[in-house]
């Protein structure tokens, strides 16, 4: 299967250059503090501002909403590409790029992964949460699904900050932040505008997360499991996109002349 | 194997760019760069076609119309029997690109690695694909350094694995834009050997570039661009004959020999006679190739031995054409 071999290839050469993102100490010291402290300051707001309830409902919503965050950095992957003078030839590849960026940016899922799970550990060390023991067994294929519900939304974003390249940290920072306000990371979706609250469904993360939620609080696993469906299918919907989307930049590219030898 | 009719290429600029350029000049046009003319080409397979001409005359554009990067605004253009504007996907299988410079390589990943993934995005069959890049890898003289991350390559060496990276697909056709760009001598030496080799197992190849002695060594025919036209296309080997049938004589004449100069000029055997750039050496264009020995005896007969006869280069036609700009020799 070629397909399988694209994204097999596109994903080896991105977790070659993640080994010089990060060491591990950069990582920890950098990164990994930026995000519990992020975690942190939620929680501690969540319990000053109600009760023990709330500072859950935070906590879980910012360890869980750490991965999809993580993902979206695949945006930052576009911009190496564009850098290096690449992007150019994958354009005239015959193989569409669209499908080299389902694969191209994975590392950040992986990352992603590490993140949520070490924050997930911290928080229950520190805040000693009242969930189900369900969370600990289901967290990683939920986590799994998020993140990569997460990566393809980003692979668009990617898409769309090639085309507009000045603009790729706006794209980058406007895509994480929608997901952080909107899908329920820190107030329940239905707590926005109908509209808004409509417009999550079609978003990664929300569903995955109330698939976490459900089974912080011991719901019934059918439910869990009904949530996670609906993430997946939310996945798919925004992998599709990440296809057309690619081959659109790609022709609008040719038409306009911003694809060169040198760029 | 390409076939280009009425090409043209107009670059509108957007925005501020736009602007500036009203700012400098009221008309719309000012917006608005052709960058290529209605050019006519057409490229029998087999052929290395040089496309020659100085800086932005318009070659990397038409490659990159070529190749797929790029649309035209009119005309059509066909490789390996392909529109590559209605059928850009068959044209991309079927063609290889290498541009000058360093850029276009994944660098945290080892040569092989680079040409495996470029491999499977040229769809090459899986069970082909470590063979092929070994081979290429030799043929480029990168197979000791095959596993060593690309970081760590100097610029002679990426030109190569680009090179390699052309080839992955084993393309028909191959587009080679400025190559040699920034390559010491050796190096240019082996990478025109490389595209020998390339001709003689029958692949078509258009390079441009502007070194003279580059195209004068690897094209058949050439083709000189300037404004986003095509001034000429001839083989490579008679071009000279545009500018002159037969040999021209190149003398240097000693300083008390001047005064022969006039009396060279009389003879009714001389079309007309051009001072050269070197001092004391001028051109001798006669009126027919007859003429010549009789010339010739007349130059001795007055003592003149410094001599030189040759068929005008292709250079002097470039110079003629286009002028000195961007010329390289
Ligand atoms: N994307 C673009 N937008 C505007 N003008 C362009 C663009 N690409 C090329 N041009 C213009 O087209 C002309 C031809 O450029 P090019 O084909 O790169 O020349 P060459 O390769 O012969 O040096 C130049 O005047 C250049 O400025
Ligand atoms: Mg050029």
């Amino acid at each position: 299967m070629m397909v399988k071999q694209v994204i097999g290839q596109a994903a080896f050469v991105g977790f070659a250059e993640f080994k010089h993102v990060y060491t591990p100490k950069t990582w920890l010291t950098g990164w990994m503090l930026r995000l519990v402290s992020q975690v942190v300051f939620f929680g501690l707001v969540g319990k000053m501002a109600g009760d023990r309830i709330t500072a859950e409902y935070v906590l879980l919503g910012n360890a869980v909403t750490v991965i999809a965050i993580e993902a979206t950095l695949v945006i930052t992957t576009a911009s190496l590409e564009r850098y290096q003078g690449t992007y150019p030839m994958l354009v005239v590849s015959p193989t569409n790029m669209g499908l080299v960026y389902l694969g191209r940016g994975l590392h950040w899922v992986l990352a992603g992964l590490g993140s949520s799970a070490l924050v997930f550990a911290l928080v229950w060390a520190l805040f000693r949460p009242d969930w189900n023991w369900r969370v600990a067994v289901f967290a990683l294929p939920c986590l799994i699904v998020i993140g990569l519900g997460a990566y393809v939304y980003g692979a668009i974003l990617a898409a769309c900050s090639l085309r507009h390249y000045k603009f790729r940290w706006v794209y980058l920072n406007f895509g994480f932040m929608v997901l952080m306000t909107f899908c329920g990371t820190n107030v329940p979706r239905s707590f926005w505008p109908a509209p808004i609250e409509w417009a999550t469904q079609v978003l990664p993360l929300s569903h995955g997360l109330t698939a976490m939620r459900t089974l912080a609080a011991a719901g019934p696993l059918s439910d869990v499991l009904g949530q996670l469906g609906l993430e997946v299918c939310v996945a798919a919907l925004w992998a599709a996109l990440t296809l057309l989307f690619f081959e659109r930049i790609a022709s609008k590219g040719r038409r306009d002349g911003s694809l060169n030898f040198t760029s | 194997m390409i076939e280009v009719t009425g090409l043209g290429r107009v670059f509108v600029k957007k925005g501020r760019q736009a602007k500036r350029a009203k700012q400098s000049g009221p008309t719309a046009q000012d917006s608005r760069v052709v960058a290529l003319d209605s050019v006519n080409l057409s490229v029998p397979e087999g052929e290395t076609h040089g496309v020659l001409g100085p800086n932005g005359a318009g070659k990397t554009t038409l490659v990159r119309i070529l190749s797929t990067m790029l649309l035209p605004t009119s005309g059509r253009a066909l490789v390996a029997g392909h529109d590559v504007t209605t059928e850009a996907d068959q044209v991309r299988r079927r063609i290889g690109i290498v541009f000058g410079g360093d850029n276009g390589l994944y660098t945290r990943i080892t040569a092989r690695q680079n040409l495996v993934f470029w491999a499977t995005m040229y769809r090459v069959d899986a069970s082909v694909v470590k063979r092929r890049s070994q081979e290429l890898l030799e043929r480029v003289g990168l197979a000791d350094r095959a596993d060593e991350p690309v970081e760590g390559f100097s610029r002679g060496m990426r030109q190569r694995l680009h090179l390699a990276r052309g080839l992955i697909g084993d393309p028909a056709v191959l587009f080679l834009d400025e190559p040699t760009m920034g390559m010491d001598p050796l190096a240019t030496r082996d990478f025109r050997d490389l595209v020998h080799e390339l001709k003689a197992e029958g692949r078509t190849i258009l390079i441009t570039t502007h070194d003279m002695s580059e195209a004068e060594a690897l094209c058949d025919r050439v083709s000189l661009v300037d404004h986003g036209s095509i001034l000429v296309t001839e083989p490579t080997a008679t071009i000279g004959r545009m500018l002159s049938g037969h040999d021209r004589i190149d003398v240097t004449l000693r300083e008390d020999q001047s005064p022969l100069l006039s009396e060279l000029a009389g003879l009714p055997q001389v079309e007309r006679v051009d001072k050269l750039s070197e001092p004391g050496s001028v051109r001798i264009h006669t009126v027919s190739a007859d003429a010549n020995p009789v010339v010739l005896r007349w130059l001795l007969d007055a003592g003149i031995d410094a001599l030189r006869t040759g068929r005008p280069t292709l250079e002097e036609v470039y110079v003629h054409l286009v002028g000195n700009r961007g010329l390289t020799v």
